[in-house]
């Protein structure tokens, strides 16, 4: 407690002179504060996340961001929210009120970016998430400022569902994290339990911090699904993974949420995750794409260069390298790098990310559309494209 | 019937990490007094550096060994670190320094291997045994069987050997042991390296099943004091009971409890010590202790 409080006092301090001289001068630095989970049970994402901004902060400031007449370069300011809620709240406060940021990447996941997202709102800073849950971004008339760049929930249940379908698939058990997150995820299905199109025979959570999940899973295979749907992040994911093969439960029968992450989920999970299912942008096969398409060639562009900065990718990577690019786009667009200039400007974007297309609206805040999202499979060891 | 042997052979399984964490904490608070919380660190380091070595490619016996050594070797430096006030009778201060070592050594791995999680390969492959319906991976018999080879070990230490002896005696009478010529001193670094050794062969055998990261030190130090403390702190054989009945527990009352709840089991695990601490202070076996005259 002591040393938190020593630390607010110090930045508080610091921080003081740091705005009086960045009122008094005209800087050429545009500062953007990052809310990340550099420690915690979600660091997995706040590795690839920070990785992922300072690539493409370095592509950015080679050239230097057109902000009207001049040429600004971007300085990220990162912070660790160290995966609780609370924390990212101070951290969000600090980075508005010390640091006068002029937008703010983070939360890195629902749960720390739904205890920032009323104040935000309320000082009035543009906020891109790489939250997934749908409440970020909605109700939009009290989400003016609030953006992200994972897809919707129900939009990538609904990618899940179209397979479904196709498969004539209508039982389903979901295994979620116990967060708000996995709630979304949880709430998605129950809604389609709702209105008839699955049958959701079985729902178990389990806590954030939790690394064994044979009782949820023999719980849930017990009630014969047709699938299970797992909402969870690395090493969870993983774990859920090994816990299905190990209650030998058909893999081709179990499907991921985005956030299983990649390369660090078929690391850990490894041969049982052969032959499962997630879904996520297409930029996850990104050796696969064929770069036809402006979004597709953003996204392979993105792949290599991850790829040969950091030795594997990441599928947590180009969410975070979103938002940065679509920050300094919305700066570029708008021709100035303040507050409100940037949430006007990121509410007419469209634009081809490195994770996808996006298209931002004054209804839609709401990440990547549904067209990028694809639903990919382990095949000998590495995640391939369906169809 | 199937599912709850289910939860029973998962509970097991974990619960032996728990023992084994368990039983260093009890056996150091019997030799020199201090509880150390810090003992969860030595899983993470044994798991984490075990893990690590094995993804480098080093042979899992080999990797095994340098990760045991590393854990002792810290475990030596946590004993002359809190020893000194420990002697003193500053027993409020070994409990500060031994939760502040902890988040060093958290800090410390965070700083050399990050924050990702690291993978161990199971000890053996092959599928997982179906014993009645329930499921059994070899990394299951791994653990359980090292564990109980581990336990058989320290028994003898304590009864069979002289440095055994002159453990217990101390834990019983520290003047008189002095008196006798054993060195007190040389005791306590003895039990730390041992706890330490402990705690990292239970890190290593569970590394395959939940892979470990820098962070998971803090929350089994808990879990291994919960069961030190609900099995008795005056036995380590009370610790090995606790750490499993805490582990089962925390499985079943998962399983039978309703979908929306169990993510709850820590809160179960931790409600189990409350409860034996308000019903029997002094431990499940306690009625089993012959008091000394």
């Amino acid at each position: 407690m002591a040393v938190g409080l020593a630390a607010v006092l110090t930045l508080g301090v610091g921080a003081g002179c740091a705005k009086q001289e960045s009122a008094a001068s005209d800087s050429t630095e545009i500062p953007i504060g990052v809310d990340i989970e550099k420690s915690g049970p979600a660091s997995v994402q706040g590795e690839a996340y920070e990785r992922a901004l300072k690539l493409v902060a370095r592509q950015i400031n080679a050239n230097g961001v057109k902000v009207g007449n001049q040429t600004k370069k971007i300085k990220l300011i990162v912070r660790d929210n160290k995966s609780d809620p609370a924390e990212s709240l101070s951290v969000a406060k600090s980075l508005i009120d010390n640091d006068n940021v002029a937008a703010i990447i983070g939360g890195g996941a629902s749960p720390t970016t739904m205890s920032i997202v009323d104040t935000v709102e309320a000082k009035k800073v543009p906020l891109v998430s790489m939250g997934s849950s749908g409440a970020i971004v909605q109700p939009i008339d009290k989400r003016k400022y609030i953006f992200k760049t994972p897809g919707n929930t129900p939009v990538i249940a609904d990618v899940m569902l179209k397979q479904f379908q196709r498969k004539g698939i209508k039982k389903i058990a979901v295994l979620s994290v116990d967060n708000a997150y996995g709630a979304a995820g949880l709430k998605a299905w129950q809604d389609l339990d709702k209105a008839g199109k699955i049958d959701l025979v079985d729902n178990e959570k389990f806590g954030d911090k939790d690394k064994d999940f044979t009782v949820q899973v023999t719980k849930a295979v017990a009630k014969h699904p047709d699938a299970v749907v797992v909402w969870a992040i690395p090493p969870q994911a993983g774990i859920a993974a090994q816990n299905l093969r190990q209650a030998k439960y058909p893999s081709n029968q179990v499907y991921f949420d985005t956030g299983a992450g990649a390369e660090l989920f078929v690391k850990g999970a490894g041969s049982a995750s052969e032959g499962m299912y997630m879904v996520h942008s297409r930029v996850l096969a990104g050796d696969q794409i064929t770069a036809t398409t402006p979004a597709a060639q953003a996204e392979k562009k993105f792949f290599t260069d991850y790829s040969r900065d950091y030795g594997n990718f990441s599928g947590f990577a180009p969410m975070a390298a979103d938002a940065l690019s679509l920050i300094v786009q919305a700066i570029t667009k708008g021709g100035r790098a303040d507050r409100e200039t940037i949430r006007d400007s990121l509410e007419k974007l469209t634009f081809d990310g490195a994770f996808g297309t996006y298209q931002f609206s004054p209804t839609n805040h709401g990440g990547v559309d549904e067209s990028s999202l694809a639903l990919l499979v382990v095949k000998n060891g590495t995640w391939t494209l369906t169809s | 019937m199937t599912s709850l042997a289910q939860f029973v052979v998962t509970g097991f399984t974990t619960g032996a990490t728990y023992a084994l964490v368990g039983l260093g904490i009890a056996l150091i608070a019997q030799v020199t007094g201090v509880i150390s919380f810090a003992q969860g660190e030595f899983v993470m380091l044994g798991g984490l550096t075990f893990a690590l070595l094995e993804e480098k490619g080093l042979a899992a016996p080999l990797a095994a060994l340098v990760a045991i050594v590393l854990a002792c070797a810290v475990g030596v430096v946590l004993e002359r670190l809190v020893l000194p006030r420990a002697r003193a009778g500053r027993t409020d201060q070994t409990i500060m320094l031994t939760i502040g070592a902890s988040i060093v050594i958290e800090g410390v791995a965070l700083v050399v291997v990050g924050t990702e999680p690291h993978f161990a390969r199971p000890f053996t492959k092959g599928s997982a045994l179906s014993v009645g319906g329930v499921h059994i991976t070899p990394q299951y018999v791994w653990v359980v069987a090292i564990t109980a080879v581990v336990l058989v070990a320290m028994w003898l230490l304590l009864t069979r050997t002289r440095v055994g002896w002159a453990m217990r005696a101390t834990a019983m009478d520290a003047e008189a042991a002095q008196l006798s010529g054993i060195s007190p001193s040389r005791m306590s670094l003895i039990v730390f390296v041992v706890a330490a050794a402990l705690g990292a062969i239970g890190g290593i055998v569970l590394a395959p099943l939940q892979s470990p990261d820098a962070g998971i030190g803090i929350a089994l130090g808990l879990k291994g004091f919960a069961a030190a403390v609900i099995g008795g702190l005056g036995r380590p054989a009370g610790a090995v009971v606790g750490g499993l009945a805490l582990g089962i527990v925390e499985r079943v009352a998962a399983g039978y409890l309703p979908g929306d709840f169990s993510g709850y089991s820590d809160a179960i695990a931790f409600a189990l010590l409350l409860l034996v601490l308000l019903v029997r202070p002094t431990g499940l076996l306690s009625a089993l202790r012959v008091e000394r005259v």
